[in-house]
């Protein structure tokens, strides 16, 4: 009987590692990570302190100048056009205001470039709509200012960015 | 007693037992691991859109004589909704209170159901005037937007005449106007 154990044991090979299981995870994470990858729909770098209104629109021509304003910052693409620093809100610093002018002083700056540069190639050419990307809870008191600093600018159309969902919010 | 056959093959100890060889599933993991990496960094979760609106803008050149317009203004707060039309006389069409419990979307369900009323009469209208309150925050905008610009599948289908075709209205007011920006 011990002789007959010790050839068993002799004889036992490198036991087979038990995949299965393992490739059936595998492949339904492939499935979920496929069927999730969203080829439309733009893909913004937002700042981390806005958090985007929800929306059933889902038009995502994004192009042009995109601007980020959050409780206390206004981003115009990646550069920081203005800082209410310490406890105050945009809303308090411009609470007199009509205009922002740190941003329009930047978009006439931005449009004037991108004229120079798009006006020798095309003169006809309408001006593009301007991305705007606001946190959800800001007042409408704020986005008018920055629509209206846009007009000023010369920037007439406006793309809200929002988050897509489908049913009614 | 022998069997003499050309084709029988005698049986034989030495011969060898084939044994089912085990699927080589090394690789296709490898390609698998792979295609998830990429697939994880590359994807994103959550996709952006957008709500088209422009300024309103002052035109020197008259405009093309068109159908009769509706001339939509739309006058959104956190307490009440107004809707004005103009099509001879500015008047105000429906006023609709709206519900001081955040979870209610009753005011939205009477907003687009009036919306989809007026479209019904000027099914070639595309454009409202929106005069948004100060206090009101871009979630609750958004929302009001969202009614005043979609169709949503239960409504009843509109349709208009266009080159004498009939054409199905996919949106209710598309275009918006931020009539209060000054």
């Amino acid at each position: 009987m011990k002789q007959r154990l010790k050839y068993k044991k002799k004889n036992k090979g490198p036991e087979d590692l038990e995949i299965t299981s393992l490739l059936d995870i595998i492949v339904i994470l492939l499935v979920f990570l496929i069927q999730n990858m969203s080829y439309s729909g733009a893909v913004f770098k937002t700042i981390k302190e806005i958090k985007l209104p929800v929306s059933r629109s889902e038009g995502s021509k994004l192009e042009g100048i995109t601007l980020q304003v959050s409780a206390k910052q206004i981003w115009a693409e990646e550069e920081l056009v203005f800082d209410s620093q310490g406890a105050s809100t945009l809303e308090e610093s411009f609470k007199n205001k009509d205009f922002i002018a740190p941003l329009q002083e930047w978009l006439i700056k931005a449009n004037n470039l991108k004229a120079e540069v798009e006006g020798l190639l095309d003169q006809t050419k309408e001006a593009p709509a301007i991305n705007i990307v606001v946190d959800k809870n800001l007042p409408y008191a704020l986005t008018k200012k920055i629509l209206a600093t846009c007009a000023q600018s010369g920037l007439y159309k406006y793309n809200l960015v929002v988050d897509y969902k489908a049913s009614r919010n | 007693m022998t069997v003499q056959s050309s084709e029988y093959q005698r049986p034989s100890r030495n011969k060898k037992v084939s044994k089912a060889t085990a699927l080589n599933l090394i690789p296709i993991l490898d390609g698998i691991f792979i295609l998830i990496f990429f697939l994880l960094i590359t994807s994103n979760f959550s996709g952006t859109f957008q709500v088209e609106s422009s300024a309103p803008v002052i035109s020197s050149t008259p405009p093309e004589e068109e159908e009769k317009s509706l001339n939509l203004e739309l006058h959104l707060g956190k307490e009440r909704i107004q809707i004005f039309t103009a099509e001879t006389t500015r008047s105000l069409r429906k006023e609709i209170a709206v519900s001081l419990s955040s979870t209610s979307k009753e005011h939205l369900i009477s907003l687009h159901e009036a919306l989809v009323s007026l479209k019904k009469d000027f099914p070639k209208d595309k454009t409202a005037i929106l005069f948004p309150e100060a206090n009101l925050s871009t979630q609750e905008l958004i929302a009001y937007i969202d009614e005043i610009r979609h169709l949503n599948p239960t409504d009843e289908a509109i349709f208009y005449k266009e080159k004498g075709l009939d054409q199905k209205a996919t949106f209710l007011f598309p275009n918006l106007v931020f009539g209060n920006l000054q």
